[in-house]
């Protein structure tokens, strides 16, 4: 199996989860790209797709929660930023994901 | 050779349904995705489990034992496997966590091959496969 064909179906799979939630794959195809790559690999490893841009605690019920799409476990904290940690998601209607502020969560 | 295998009505929207054909009464998954129905071998590529009792995500089936998934479309292995998540390993029996060791390391030796697939057409409501 190629890690082309686990990148596609995960964008598919994903989409069907992001979509009714508000949510996006960035414009971004490079960063998409690149995210979905180590992605993929994570899961190859791990057995689930961690967030790339996210450390695991070693605590079962919490690095689930950073188990992508991790939109509803953090939802106040994206929404404000319009997208998620390390970007692979934005809002529907964000065209540019570069204008977008990033902030801890304490802050929202 | 052509066999009709089911009626339309017999498969919902998103559903899998097992049927056999042909003279070596082969094994088949019937999918049905966005009006369409396609057919598969009904065995996983990966250890033969049934895929008709797995879940179909729009064109994505996933096998019951180790999540290994396929396209329904041309029968290509999208996904390694992987474990069932049984929870925090202290809570495991001893014993249990041995077995899984060992189901881990023979599963990673195992190549996930593609799905055969199968041409089909739809006549007077019913299915046919060729096979």
């Amino acid at each position: 199996m190629s890690n082309e064909a686990r990148k596609e179906s995960l964008r598919y799979l994903f989409d069907r989860v992001v979509q009714p939630l508000g949510y996006k794959f960035s414009p971004d195809e490079e960063l998409v790209d690149e995210l979905l790559e180590a992605e993929a690999k994570t899961e190859q490893d791990l057995g689930a797709p961690f967030c790339p841009c996210q450390g695991r605690t070693g605590v079962r019920a919490e690095d689930m929660q950073i188990c992508c799409p991790c939109i509803p476990f953090h939802r106040a904290h994206f929404d404000a930023m319009k997208r998620c940690w390390c970007g692979l998601f934005v809002h529907l209607d964000v065209t540019d994901p570069d204008s977008l502020p990033q902030f801890p969560p304490d802050e929202v | 050779m052509w066999h009709e295998v089911a009626k339309l009505d017999d498969i919902a929207p998103g559903g899998l349904k097992y049927v056999r054909a042909g003279e070596d009464d082969r094994e088949i998954c019937l999918c049905e995705y966005d009006g369409s129905i396609y057919a598969v071998s009904r065995r996983c590529g990966h250890e033969n489990a049934p895929l008709s009792d797995g879940a179909l995500e729009g064109w994505i089936v996933t096998c019951p034992l180790h999540n290994a998934q396929f396209d329904i479309r041309s029968g290509k292995n999208l996904s390694w496997p992987i474990d069932h998540d049984m929870g925090p390993e202290e809570e495991i029996p001893e014993p249990v966590q041995r077995w899984f060791k060992l189901e881990k390391r023979l599963q990673w030796k195992t190549r996930v091959h593609d799905l055969h697939t199968y041409e089909v057409r739809v006549r007077d409501g019913a299915i046919e496969v060729d096979v």
